[in-house]
């Protein structure tokens, strides 16, 4: 469960993401692996609506990981980015426990800032938060 | 379809990316090869397995079409699908040898344009 702490850890994430990919930035929400309701979710397009986002790149990240894990290659790592025509991009970062789905305009925001400082930094903020978790839980046990 | 063209993307791609990619196969939409460098059949059938899936899921949502997609892999590696209407391509590129700002710079705008003149629209 997520409790006050963590949120904060979240939207302080979401400040440096908003702060990495500046007008670039569309929508974003965090939610828990198996439930597609955001536990932290900022839309700064109205049209956008998050909850199919969080579904269609759940479900789309369901289908690849699950292929993946029937194969020999290798597992799904730490994200997965889906580049539309037009200008929109998909992306989500993966976590044992939690995704952060993110949608931006590479018009306005470089793939390489995504790729270089968004991502690796999204990466460490879930860990943190599941590091977190994993000890409180093991406290409270 | 121009394979001709498909020979010459694949071998910018190979020359933009050096020792950093590990496999590179163009496949028709049965998953069989077209054009490939260190070809890994395996791979770009189960790859071709996922794009469908993604364009499947991409439809459902109303979305527009994948241009590309960029997969991380726990093995570290970065699988990369290129779409075109006819194919896939589909790359793995050793995530820590690779210069991203080549590969998004220049190979990955080239191989697309590449992959679409491969496949001209019919009324062109």
């Amino acid at each position: 469960m997520m409790i006050p702490d963590h949120l904060e850890m979240l939207s302080a994430a979401m400040m440096v993401l908003q702060k990495n990919l500046g007008k670039g930035l569309i929508a974003t929400s965090v939610h828990a692996l198996g439930d597609t309701t955001g536990i932290k979710t900022y839309v700064l397009e109205k049209a956008i609506n998050m909850n199919t986002t969080n579904e269609f790149l759940s479900n789309l990240t369901n289908d690849t990981a699950s292929a993946l894990l029937t194969s020999e290659v290798s597992e799904l790592g730490d994200f997965m980015l889906i580049a539309h025509q037009g200008n929109h991009l998909h992306y989500v970062v993966n976590n044992n426990n939690l995704r952060w789905n993110t949608l931006a305009d590479i018009s306005l925001v470089g793939l390489g800032k995504i790729l270089y400082y968004a991502i690796p930094e999204q990466i460490t903020a879930l860990e943190q938060i599941q590091a977190q978790n994993t000890q409180e839980y093991n406290h409270e046990s | 379809m121009n394979v001709e063209i498909l020979e010459k993307s694949m071998q910018q791609w190979k020359n933009s990316l050096g020792l950093s990619l590990i496999s590179s196969d163009i496949v028709g939409h049965d998953g069989l090869c077209l054009v490939s460098h260190q070809s890994n059949p395996m791979v770009a059938a189960l790859f071709s397995e996922i794009a469908a899936n993604g364009k499947a899921n991409i439809k459902r949502a109303n979305l527009p079409p994948s241009r590309y997609t960029m997969i991380h892999l726990k093995s570290g590696n970065l699988v990369i699908l290129l779409y075109a209407d006819n194919c896939e391509w589909i790359s793995v590129i050793n995530r820590t040898q690779v210069n991203l700002g080549v590969l998004i710079s220049v190979a990955l705008p080239t191989a697309l344009k590449n992959l679409a003149n491969a496949f001209p629209k019919e009324s062109e």
